[in-house]
């Protein structure tokens, strides 16, 4: 027994955390890619609907955004507007955008899933005579029961 | 000379901070960026055309067409049966396959009151349709899956089965004039 005693205090080895930035920099740098920074302020509230078919929206650049939630007026990418206004906005909008890129312009539609589709229809009548005819209608994906 | 100091050991940077910084950095990103929806369904609306022009009738055979009505209560009508939502994939399917592909019309008559959860679970199943049909056309007659075609393969099936989807806001009824 007294053999063991003879050894040298131990102490305990120190962990080496010289890689731990690292560890915690390829988190940070996941989170960068993956999320996606919202360009618009989002001041309207709604309740996305849900639906199977569903595609990414791909392009960052030329989209309106279109906001509709319940009890609220129609929000156009910063500004909330009527209806009756939605052309002449659209106007400013477009006028800003090169000519070339006009016709790649994309309407995003970001619609609360109780509002009546009368609604709709005249936000995408109002679009289409804008010559905005690329319209991603938002939406989740549907949860299988 | 210098070199007799080789003996001196180069102190150590001590680095256990860093951690801390880089996770500031991280819980900063976290907080700041905002996420977003990015999932959708695309459609492609036909430019606006002249009264005029709307005016004129399309004629389409009674075996090209698929008229479904969403009602103000959010009921799917097919030929005056009521249908549910999770039939029209089939159906849709069903009826461009016995079609004359490129001249079908799907039409779809919605109501001013239905909601929007109900247009957009209508227009997905249709878009399912067309999406398995694709597929199908895309084994069938390139042996691999949709999605590893190539952009001509791609294009030349979207050919062979467009999406003709029509929209028709029924008109409202005014009210209150009962005798």
């Amino acid at each position: 027994m007294s053999r063991f005693r003879k050894t040298e205090p131990r102490t305990v080895p120190v962990l080496n955390t010289a890689s731990l930035p690292d560890m915690v920099f390829t988190l940070l740098f996941f989170f960068m890619i993956v999320t996606n920074i919202r360009t618009v302020p989002v001041m309207t509230q709604f309740n996305l609907p849900s639906a199977v078919e569903l595609q990414k929206l791909e392009e960052k650049s030329l989209i309106v955004y279109v906001m509709v939630g319940k009890g609220t007026p129609i929000q156009l990418n910063s500004n909330f507007i009527t209806l009756e206004e939605m052309p002449a906005h659209l106007k400013t909008i477009q006028a800003a955008v090169p000519e070339e890129d006009q016709g790649k312009m994309i309407a995003v539609l970001k619609v609360d899933k109780d509002i009546p589709m009368g609604m709709v229809n005249d936000i995408k009548q109002n679009l289409r005579e804008a010559h905005i005819l690329t319209i991603h209608y938002s939406a989740e994906k549907k949860r299988s029961k | 000379m210098g070199f007799r100091n080789r003996k001196h050991k180069i102190p150590e940077i001590n680095s256990s901070s860093s951690a801390d910084i880089a996770f500031l950095l991280l819980v900063f990103f976290l907080v700041t960026s905002s996420f977003d929806s990015k999932t959708g369904i695309y459609r492609k609306m036909s430019a606006p055309v002249a009264e005029t022009v709307l005016k004129k009738r399309m004629d389409i055979q009674q075996r090209n067409l698929l008229t479904l009505t969403i009602d103000a209560e959010n009921h799917i009508w097919y030929e005056k049966e009521e249908i549910p939502v999770e039939e029209i994939r089939d159906l849709g399917k069903v009826f461009i396959t016995h079609s004359d592909i490129p001249r079908h019309v799907i039409s779809l008559e919605i109501d001013r009151k239905a909601n929007y959860q109900t247009y957009l679970s209508v227009v997905s199943e249709l878009t399912a349709a067309y999406n398995e049909l694709r597929s199908e056309a895309a084994k069938a007659d390139f042996h691999t899956s949709w999605l590893r075609l190539t952009a001509e393969q791609k294009d030349s099936i979207q050919a062979a089965y467009p999406m003709h989807i029509s929209e028709i806001e029924i008109k409202v009824v005014e009210e209150g004039g009962n005798p």
